[in-house]
C-alpha cells in the first residue's frame, strides 16, 4: 500500500509538473511558429543574387559571401555594395563610374538594394532581432506569380517583406517601401558554397 | 481593558468535573482500545469564533466601504481592490490581535505571519474579482463576492497560523528570527533597488542603453536573462534555431510571472514582484532549513547573510533565483520535519524554476535513506527529477527537442564535454585580468568552495554539501566560469559555511556592513558587463 502511494505521489507530481507547463505557459502564435519555421529554412539557404525592380528599372544583382558576416552584392551597372552584419556600404570604384542616374538611385538606397538582393546572413539577422525584440515577423499571407506565400515581415520603417514559398518553405521574393522607393525582387537560390 | 484571570473564570465557570475513568481497571489498559471521548465545544473557543466573525464583518465593511469610494472617486478596480484590501487587513490585525485572541509576543513576527496571510489571500482576491470582472459583473459587485470567497481563507490561515496556541518561548524565538530577518531583507532590497533607481538617473555607465527612469523604473534589473524571462512569460517558448535561446530559460518563473501579469500587473512589475517576493519566502525557508542543522542564532545568522550576500542583488532581478532558493531549502526543510509530500512538491518547483533544482534530490535521499525508509520518502526525493523530465517532455512538445533547454546553451558557448574544467581554466588564464568579471566569478567559486568545507566542518549534512558543490563546480564542466557566482546563490549550505565563519561577534559586526557595501557596489555595476 505504501509503495502504491508513493508510485502515485510521484505520478502526481509528474502530471501536475506537465500540466502546469501546459495551462501556465502562453502557446507561441501560428505566427510565431511560422517564423520559425523560415528562420530555420533560411538558415540553410543560399542566394546567388536575385533580380530587383527598384526606382522603375529592373537590375540583376549577383551575391558573393566573403565572410561569415560579410557579403558583396554587384549590379549589372558594376556598382558594388558590401553588407556587413545589418550595415550595408558602398564600393567606391573611380575606375568605373557609373552614369549619374543610375548611381544616385543606388547611393541614395544602399539599404533598398541591400534588402532585395538576396542576403542571406542579412535576412536572418533582421528576422532574429524582430523575433528577440518580442516583434511579431509573421505579416500574413498573399500571392505571388500564382503561387501561394507567406509574408514575413523584417523590419518596419522601411517596411521589409520577405515573400515564403508556402509549398516549399523557400523565399522566393522580397519587397520594400519607404517614402522615397518601392522596389520588389526575385530572388535567385543556389546551392554554392560562394552563395550568400 | 477587564481582562479575567485564569483563577477567576474557573470560579465562574462550571465546577471542573472528576477525570474520566476507562470502565476497565488499570490492568486492562491494553486490552480493548476505547474510542476517543468526544471533545464538546469549548465555549472560550466559540467566543473566539464569534468575535473572529465580528471582526471579519467589519473587515469586509471597510473593504467594500473603501472599494466604493476609490471607485466612485475613478480609482482603476484593481487598484482599488488592492487598496482597500490593506485597509480591511490593517483593520482585521489589530481587532484581532487585541481583541479576538488577546496575543502578546512580538508585534513585528505575527505582523509578518498575518501579511503573508494576507498578501495570499489578496492573490485569490485578486484573481477571483479579475474573472467576475471578466465575466461581466459591475466593480462593486465583483469586489462583494470575491470578498466573500477569500474571506474564510483569511479566517482560516490567520487563525491556525497566525494566532494558533504554540510552545511558548520557540514560538516567540522564531517570530522575533522572522522579524529580524525581515528588516534584514528590507534594509538589504532598498539598497538594491535605491542604486538601481540612482544608477539610472544617472545613466551610467551606458547612457543610450536606460530608457527614463519616470517611464521605466528600475530598468537596470530587468538586464541581463530577465528579457528571456519575460520574452517565456510573453509567448511561451520559440526555440531560435541555432541561436540564443529562450528554451534554456526554466519555466516556472516565467509562468508564474504570466499567472500574475494576468492579474492585471505590467509584465516588468509582475517579474520584479515574484522575484523579490520568492526571495522572502526564499530567506524563511533557508532559516527553517538551517535550524535544522546549526544552532539558533547561527540559523538566523544564515538567512540574514543570504539577504546581505554581494551576489544577492540578482534576488531583486528578473530572474528565478529567489523563488528556487525557496524552493530548495523548502524542500529540505519539510523532508526534515517528515513532510514528505510538502518536500516532494517543492523538490519539483525547485527543478521546474532552475535545473540547478534538481539537486536537492540528494539531500532527500539521505534524509529518506538515514532517517525515514518508507516509500514515500524516496518518491519524494525522486520528484525533483521527474519534475525535471516533466520539463524535458515540455520542450519536446513544444519545440520538438526534449533537451532544447540544453542544447540552447551551445549558443552561449556552453556545452559539457570532458575537458570542460581545462577550458574553463584556460578561459580564465587567457582573460588576463582583461575581463574582471570572469576573474569575479572564479573567486566567488573559491569562496563557495571553502564555505561548504566549513559548513562541513560546522556539521551540516555532507548530502547538502555535495549537492552545493555540484552546483558550483559542474558549471565548470561546460567551460566557463561565467556566471558560476550567480550559481552559487542557489547552495544553502554556502550560506550556513558564512554564518559559521561570523559567529564572533567582532566579525559579525565587520561582515554585515562590508556585505552591505558590496551589494551596494555589485547592483551599481550591473551593466559594466555586457548582458
Amino acid at each position: 500500500m505504501a509503495v502504491i502511494r508513493a508510485g502515485l505521489l510521484l505520478g502526481a507530481i509528474a502530471a501536475a509538473s506537465f500540466g502546469l507547463l501546459l495551462v501556465a505557459l502562453p502557446q507561441p502564435s501560428h505566427g510565431d511558429r511560422v517564423a520559425i519555421g523560415v528562420l530555420d529554412r533560411l538558415q540553410q539557404t543560399r542566394f546567388r543574387g536575385s533580380v530587383l525592380r527598384l526606382g522603375g528599372r529592373t537590375l540583376p544583382v549577383w551575391c558573393t559571401r566573403h565572410h561569415r558576416s560579410t557579403s558583396v552584392l554587384e549590379l549589372a551597372t558594376g556598382e558594388r555594395l558590401r553588407v556587413r552584419n545589418q550595415h550595408v556600404a558602398v564600393v567606391r570604384d573611380p575606375a568605373r563610374e557609373l552614369a549619374s542616374d543610375t548611381r544616385a538611385a543606388v547611393d541614395l538606397l544602399p539599404a533598398a538594394v541591400a534588402d532585395l538582393a538576396g542576403t542571406q546572413a542579412l535576412y536572418v539577422s533582421e528576422l532574429v532581432g524582430r523575433l528577440l525584440a518580442g516583434k511579431s515577423a509573421y505579416a500574413g499571407t498573399g500571392v505571388v506569380d500564382g503561387r501561394p506565400v507567406y509574408l514575413i515581415r523584417l523590419g518596419d520603417r522601411p517596411s521589409v517583406e520577405l515573400l515564403v514559398d508556402r509549398r516549399t518553405g523557400k523565399p522566393v521574393g522580397a519587397r520594400f517601401d519607404s517614402r522615397r522607393a518601392h522596389g520588389t525582387s526575385r530572388l535567385l537560390l543556389t546551392v554554392s558554397r560562394t552563395g550568400c | 481593558m477587564n481582562q479575567r484571570s485564569p483563577a477567576k473564570t474557573r470560579r465562574r465557570g462550571p465546577a471542573p468535573r472528576p477525570e474520566r475513568r476507562s470502565p476497565l481497571n488499570a490492568t486492562d489498559v491494553t486490552a480493548v482500545p476505547l474510542p476517543p471521548p468526544r471533545r464538546r465545544p469549548d465555549r472560550a473557543e466559540l467566543a473566539r469564533v464569534a468575535r473572529f466573525a465580528a471582526v471579519g464583518a467589519s473587515g469586509y465593511g471597510v473593504n467594500l466601504g473603501v472599494f466604493a469610494i476609490l471607485v466612485h472617486a475613478g480609482t482603476p478596480a484593481t487598484a482599488a481592490a488592492v487598496t482597500s484590501f490593506v485597509a480591511a487587513v490593517a483593520n482585521n490585525y489589530g481587532w484581532n490581535r487585541v481583541w479576538t485572541f488577546r496575543a502578546r509576543g512580538s508585534i513585528a513576527g505575527q505582523g509578518a505571519r498575518f501579511a503573508g496571510v494576507s498578501v495570499a489571500t489578496l492573490v485569490v482576491n485578486l484573481a477571483a474579482l479579475h474573472l467576475l470582472l471578466a465575466g461581466g459583473t459591475r466593480a462593486v459587485p465583483a469586489q462583494a463576492a470575491a470578498i466573500v470567497i477569500t474571506m474564510p481563507l483569511n479566517y482560516l490561515g490567520n487563525r491556525l497560523w497566525t494566532f494558533a496556541p504554540a510552545t511558548p518561548g520557540l514560538r516567540d524565538l522564531r517570530a522575533g528570527a522572522y522579524a529580524r530577518i525581515l528588516v534584514w531583507w528590507g534594509l538589504s532590497r532598498t539598497l538594491v533597488f535605491a542604486t538601481a533607481l540612482v544608477v539610472q538617473a544617472l545613466r551610467w555607465p551606458r547612457p543610450g542603453w536606460y530608457v527614463a527612469v519616470h517611464m521605466r523604473p528600475l530598468a537596470l534589473l530587468e538586464a541581463w536573462d530577465g528579457r528571456w524571462y519575460r520574452m517565456v512569460a510573453a509567448r511561451g517558448y520559440l526555440a531560435l534555431p541555432h541561436r540564443q535561446s529562450d528554451t534554456a530559460f526554466f519555466p516556472f518563473y516565467p509562468a508564474t510571472v504570466d499567472g500574475v501579469h494576468a492579474l492585471g500587473v505590467p509584465l516588468q512589475a509582475a517579474a520584479l514582484l515574484v522575484a523579490n517576493a520568492g526571495f522572502v519566502l526564499g530567506l524563511i525557508a533557508l532559516y527553517e532549513l538551517a535550524r535544522t542543522w546549526l544552532p539558533e542564532k547561527t540559523a538566523e545568522r544564515t538567512a540574514i547573510y543570504a539577504a546581505l550576500f554581494p551576489i544577492g542583488y540578482v534576488f531583486s532581478m528578473e530572474y528565478p533565483e529567489g523563488m528556487v532558493l525557496a524552493a530548495v531549502a523548502g524542500a529540505g526543510a519539510a523532508a526534515a520535519r517528515g513532510r514528505w509530500t510538502l518536500a516532494a512538491a517543492l523538490g519539483a518547483v525547485a527543478t521546474l524554476g532552475r535545473p540547478e533544482g534538481v539537486f536537492v534530490a540528494l539531500p532527500l535521499a539521505a534524509l529518506a535513506l538515514r532517517r525515514d525508509r518508507r516509500p514515500v520518502a524516496f518518491a519524494a526525493a525522486a520528484a525533483p527529477v521527474v519534475a525535471l523530465a516533466a520539463v524535458a517532455a515540455y520542450q519536446r512538445r513544444m519545440v520538438g527537442d526534449p533537451l532544447a533547454f540544453s542544447t540552447a546553451q551551445h549558443a552561449w558557448g556552453r556545452r559539457f564535454e570532458l575537458a570542460g574544467v581545462q577550458r574553463a581554466v584556460r578561459e580564465l588564464l587567457h582573460a588576463q585580468g582583461q575581463n574582471l568579471w570572469l576573474a569575479r566569478d572564479a573567486a566567488f567559486c573559491g569562496l563557495y568552495v571553502v564555505l561548504l568545507v566549513v559548513a562541513l566542518r560546522a556539521g551540516v549534512p555532507l548530502a547538502w554539501i555535495v549537492a552545493g558543490a555540484l552546483i558550483v563546480l559542474l558549471p565548470l564542466e561546460s567551460g566557463s566560469f561565467t556566471s558560476d557566482a550567480r550559481f552559487g546563490l542557489l547552495a544553502p549550505a554556502a550560506y550556513a559555511g558564512l554564518a559559521v565563519a561570523g559567529r564572533r561577534r567582532l566579525l559579525d559586526l565587520a561582515l554585515r556592513p562590508a556585505m552591505l557595501c558590496l551589494l551596494g557596489a555589485a547592483t551599481a555595476t550591473i551593466l559594466l558587463r555586457w548582458p
